[in-house]
């Protein structure tokens, strides 16, 4: 039962649409039909096989990794954020910033006041 | 009660054919086909199915056989399973789990994973009976169901896994990103892939066959 006399064999990328569920309903039954008769397309099919298999594990693997890295990002700038609130913090604190006076004397910023208002009063 | 994949009234489609066959495909030269329908669901869909499922509503397994399954058979094709018999292990490896949902005994439902040591254990099960040398084991055995064990894994050393991710990692971003959609296990389309990374789907296919060209040279350590 090594080969199929008279019968075509799949293609190599015919092969791998299989195994990719790309391969379209009836040629995948034409495939299955060969292939179950057919030891070398058996091993072939069998082939393709694993490699599918491993690529599942390659992409969950990089998935992680690439989630990994970005809970890293997060952090990172999670914790550059906090540290440039403290240092702002500081930096006010220790009234090297812009006095209470000259907030006062530049005003408002404009129409933030009648905004705040109309949502205050509700129209 | 023993069950049956009719009993159940499982969709036949969902066992028979590859998850995204499509009834109309044309003949040679026009075999890959965009699929008829949405084929990925996300990760809260999945969920929510899973849910369902393990509350014993039948066309929640139907939607996550129809989803899995083929990720099942291939798996046993990598086993060096005959591609029918592949199909009918992994038609009574879903079987076997809807059994041990309807006797309580399922408590959660982690897919694939799960499908796929059922279904490999019932091959190994098949391939000992064959060989006469073991009495069949019992085949509701609770502890076969223990997800944590993962078979796939053992198909292919970690060497080679981490040689194949470095060969990922050289490829452009975007070609890293439609494998990484192709295979994230949603089982998204390649058409479905096409839409979510923003390119034709002609560009999918050639990405994905030239990625499957490198990666492939990695795991079998062609070169790197």
């Amino acid at each position: 039962m090594s080969e199929v006399r008279g019968a075509a064999h799949p293609l190599a990328w015919e092969l791998v649409a299989y195994v990719q569920g790309e391969l379209a309903g009836g040629d995948a039954e034409a495939l299955e039909t060969h292939v179950a008769a057919c030891d070398a397309c058996g091993a072939s099919l069998a082939r393709e096989a694993r490699v599918e298999v491993a690529f599942h594990h390659v992409a969950a693997r990089a998935s992680a990794s690439a989630r990994r890295s970005s809970a890293r990002s997060a952090r990172f700038a999670a914790g550059g954020a906090i540290a440039a609130a403290a240092l702002l913090f500081v930096w006010l604190a220790r009234g090297a910033g812009p006095s209470a006076d000259a907030m006062s004397d530049a005003g408002p910023l404009p129409g933030a006041a009648g905004d705040a208002a109309s949502l205050v009063d509700g129209g | 009660m023993e069950l049956s994949w009719d009993d159940l009234g499982l969709g036949r489609a969902a066992a028979d054919a590859p998850r995204r066959a499509d009834p109309h495909g044309a003949g040679r030269g026009a075999r890959i086909t965009a699929p008829p329908r949405a084929g990925g669901i996300g990760p809260v869909e999945e969920r929510r199915l899973t849910e369902r499922a393990l509350l014993g509503d039948l066309a929640a397994w139907n939607a996550l056989i129809e989803r899995h399954n083929h990720r099942v058979v291939v798996t046993l094709l990598a086993r060096g399973v005959r591609v029918d018999r592949a199909k009918d292990i992994a038609q009574d490896a879903w079987i076997r789990l809807i059994e041990q949902q309807r006797a309580g005994r399922l408590t959660s439902l982690v897919l694939p994973g799960l499908a796929i040591a059922q279904a490999w254990f019932l091959a190994g099960d098949m391939a000992r009976r064959e060989r006469g040398r073991l009495e069949p084991l019992d085949s509701a055995a609770p502890e076969i169901l223990d997800p944590s064990g993962d078979i796939e894994e053992r198909l292919v050393a970690t060497e080679r896994l981490a040689r194949a991710e470095r060969a990922l990692a050289r490829c452009s971003p975007s070609a890293q990103k439609v494998f990484r959609l192709a295979y994230s296990g949603d089982g998204l389309s390649h058409a479905d892939v096409a839409v979510q990374a923003g390119l034709s789907l002609q560009r999918v296919r050639q990405i994905l066959c030239e990625v499957r060209k490198r990666l492939r040279s990695a795991l079998e350590d062609r070169h790197e």
